[in-house]
């Protein structure tokens, strides 16, 4: 596969799970806001937008929040997810099936149409069953070759990253009232996770069964565990037999942390957990970059041009519209 | 007075759907009755529909020079174009003469030159052709085929006798809307094709990935084929990647390949795997900046040197330009008649050479009555339509002709054919032409019908997709009689 290919069905992969992370965990704290008896003050949309990837923001309302995490163009929005999943789609249609490429292309269209508040549940709800769709489309029509493999390497690294850092941010957030279910519930909503949850766990929502659940259950789609073994999966077929990539080693060891740590350490070190995961998500970004985006495997006597930036103007060179 | 067509009138112009009584001709009869059927609201929302389906399948072109991004939907009009087998019998055999001299043309004028020694045609106009690549003279191409997809322009006069306007044989773009529009056709109004034996058009990527294949360097059983393109800001990029998709071959940008002793090889994320033939869809110019121009950033370093080592196919191959130079043009008729012996089957229009003494001083007589063109503009751009121009527009290109006279050629404003065009809720006349796509190869392949391109700005003659055009789809009936008949 094209080294250019593989890093778009990557981004096509991570970009959709962001957007329908975001378009989740917006709907989720919108209505967390109302089940409030008080008014949630600035704090609560700060410290929303921070875990939005909104970090340092300046809003303080509801109206505003929903603005930027829908269609923010300075940071992760559902609108510009959704936008850069359909360019990476673009850069990779002739891998992907047709009715794929039409799904995220139809989305993207939908939603460059401005959203009024009234209408937001049928909006999120609309951006996360079309991506549910192009998740079927993608395991239903797509072969299960390397492409495939990068969408969901993609796919998958992203869910982990976001699964974990909503996890320990809240767990480090409700250090001094444990006890908040509500808060807690809609952890596991933002997550999806919360009907799994009630249908595994008995005894109510404990902050220890949710870290249990979202970070270290090995079964469940939506839990990090489970995404690091699916991304490790997939590098371990991208490779072949007999190969150890970098890639593979780091997400090992990702897979690894959640196969080894106990939701008590969680609790007690949510940051530091936060922040090793992170480490090794840094150095899984330069890996896939050396392995398979960039790889330096060119002989030194080839004429080459890569990594030059390339102007929209000589694009057109080249007998355009008839 | 039916329902669609109020008000309307063809003004003395050559109408393929209605003639000048008003009533549907034969070909058009029960497709115009179906028409009106549906009504005016029944056919914007299929329209409407239509429109839908191009943008969600992303049959849209980036707007320049919008930093937006925005973009559009290739216009489009529902209502079909009809051509009778018969008259198609006559289009597709003189394309195929028109291709095989042209090819012959091409192998003589960058390889032994008898034509211009023997001064069949006036060689000056050939090599100061800015499209006549010196670096490539003798240079062998697989097959001596040189130009392996073209796709030339007809138009029809104010008779319906059909004309060759110009060739495209260096990256001629559209077949993938002739695709789409019949796709979106059999979805939006399949009724309409009940009676009518319309000859299917999903054929060509095979016949392209074929006639692709065939150009394989020896010894290649199973070549890897590719297709270039300039990237995803190109205008036609949708057509790129839908012909690739379809062929199952790799749509590449230059920064993927590479070149290593005079072999081609693709980036991938296994190393480097080797490239037997490119359909490339980027100018000779941008093709390799050793070539080229040094700035290419969207071709290939060493692309040419391997090409000349006979270790890769292009398609097109270089140097086509000089064949589809405007002033070349009007040398086809001597050059079919030169390497066939035969006279030609589709005529060109009358075209007045600005480097010959007597053509210029009669363009600069007459220039109000001529459409004057640049010889190697595109696009519908460099061009003064006389009858239309002001006094200022003249005189500027009365300077140019005179200042670069080569670079100018003019010819009579043909009265383009017109149909009507469903727009808000009734029919409106509008110019069109048309272009088929001939590929030459292991045999020679023509598009049933080809890319019928609508004028779509109300009194315009440019069909241009870049300028206010649009398209329609294209039926060729597949056999004579019965509905279809007599266009």
């Amino acid at each position: 596969m094209l080294s250019r290919a593989a890093t778009s069905l990557t981004l096509l992969g991570r970009h959709l799970e962001r957007a329908d992370h975001l378009a989740r965990i917006l709907g989720v704290h919108v209505a967390l806001s109302l089940d409030r008896t008080d008014e949630p003050g600035p704090e609560f949309w700060i410290r929303f937008l921070e875990l939005a990837g909104w970090p340092g923001s300046d809003t303080h309302s509801r109206d505003q929040a929903v603005e930027v995490v829908l269609a923010g163009t300075l940071g992760p929005s559902v609108r510009a997810s959704v936008a850069a999943a359909r360019l990476a789609a673009q850069a990779v249609r002739p891998s992907l099936p047709t009715e794929l490429y039409e799904q995220v292309n139809a989305l993207h269209w939908r939603i460059q149409e401005p959203t009024l508040q009234p209408d937001l549940y049928p909006f999120l709800s609309d951006v996360q069953l079309s991506i549910r769709l192009v998740d079927g489309l993608l395991e239903d029509t797509m072969r299960n070759d390397e492409a495939r493999d990068f969408v969901r390497l993609g796919k998958f690294v992203e869910r982990t990253a976001n699964v974990t850092t909503i996890v320990t941010r809240k767990s480090a957030e409700l250090a001094d009232s444990p006890e908040d279910a509500l808060e807690w519930s809609a952890v596991l909503k933002s997550c999806f996770a919360f009907e799994s949850y009630q249908s595994r766990y008995s005894g109510g929502v404990t902050p220890d069964q949710v870290i249990e659940c979202l970070l270290l259950e090995p079964a469940l789609p939506r839990s990090a565990r489970f995404s690091a073994r699916v991304a490790v999966d997939s590098v371990s077929r991208i490779d072949g037999p007999g190969r150890r990539s970098k890639p593979k080693s780091l997400l090992t060891r990702l897979h690894a942390m959640f196969v080894q740590a106990g939701a008590q350490q969680v609790t007690e070190h949510p940051r530091e957990f936060e922040a090793e995961c992170r480490g090794i998500l840094r150095q899984l970004e330069l890996a896939l970059r050396e392995t398979y985006f960039h790889p330096s495997k060119v002989p030194a006597s080839v004429i080459g041009d890569e990594g030059r930036a390339m102007p929209q103007q000589q694009q057109q060179a080249g007998g355009g519209r008839p | 007075m039916n329902p669609l067509d109020t008000g309307y009138t063809n003004n003395g112009f050559y109408d393929e759907m209605l003639a000048a009584t008003g009533s549907p001709r034969p070909a058009y009869r029960r497709l115009y009755e179906q028409l009106n059927q549906l009504g005016p609201r029944e056919l914007g929302r299929r329209h409407d529909l239509a429109m839908q389906m191009f943008r969600n399948h992303g049959i849209t072109f980036a707007v320049y020079p919008d930093a937006q991004g925005t973009e559009k939907v290739f216009p489009f009009d529902i209502i079909p174009r009809v051509i009778s087998a018969q008259t198609w019998r006559h289009l597709e055999a003189g394309l195929k003469q028109r291709l095989a001299a042209l090819n012959l043309f091409l192998d003589d004028v960058y390889g032994r030159k008898l034509i211009l020694k023997q001064r069949a045609i006036p060689p000056e106009i050939v090599l100061t052709s800015p499209q006549y690549l010196r670096e490539i003279e003798g240079l062998q191409v697989p097959h001596g085929i040189h130009c392996h997809i073209a796709g030339s322009d007809l138009v029809r006069d104010d008779k319906g006798d059909f004309y060759v306007l110009e060739d495209n044989l260096r990256t001629p773009s559209g077949v993938s809307y002739v695709l789409a529009n019949r796709h979106v056709m059999k979805r939006v109004l399949p009724d309409l094709f009940a009676g009518y034996p319309v000859r299917p058009v999903e054929g060509y990527v095979h016949e392209l990935l074929r006639h692709l294949r065939w150009l394989a360097p020896k010894g290649v059983d199973d070549p890897t084929v590719v297709l270039l393109t300039p990237g995803i800001n190109n205008s036609a990029y949708y057509e790129h990647l839908y012909l690739a998709k379809q062929m199952g071959i790799e749509l590449v940008e230059g920064t993927d390949l590479v070149v290593d002793q005079d072999h081609v090889f693709m980036r991938t994320t296994r190393g480097l795997k080797g490239v037997d033939v490119i359909y490339r869809r980027l100018d000779d110019e941008w093709l390799d900046p050793i070539f080229g121009r040094q700035e290419s950033l969207v071709g290939v370093a060493g692309l040419v040197n391997a090409y000349r080592a006979g270790n890769v196919a292009i398609a097109n191959a270089l140097g086509n330009g000089v064949a589809d130079d405007k002033a070349v043009y009007a040398l086809v008729p001597r050059i079919i008649r030169y390497y066939l012996d035969e006279d030609p089957i589709l005529p060109n229009v009358q075209t007045y050479l600005c480097a010959i003494d007597d053509d210029r001083k009669y363009v600069l007589e007459h220039l109000e009555q001529l459409v004057t063109k640049t010889v190697d503009a595109s696009g519908g751009y460099g061009m003064l339509i006389g009858p239309d121009a002001t006094r200022e527009q003249l005189d500027d290109f009365r300077r140019r002709i005179k200042t670069h006279p080569r670079s100018f050629v003019a010819q009579p404003v043909v009265s383009l054919s017109v149909q009507p065009i469903f727009d808000g809720g009734r029919l409106r006349r509008a110019h069109q032409d048309l272009r088929p796509f001939v590929l030459t190869g292991p045999d020679v392949y023509v598009t049933s019908g080809g890319l019928t391109r609508v004028a779509l700005k109300d009194g315009s003659l440019v069909v241009n997709s870049s300028q206010g055009g649009g398209s329609r789809d294209t039926w060729v009936m597949a056999e004579d009689g019965g509905e279809g008949t007599g266009a």
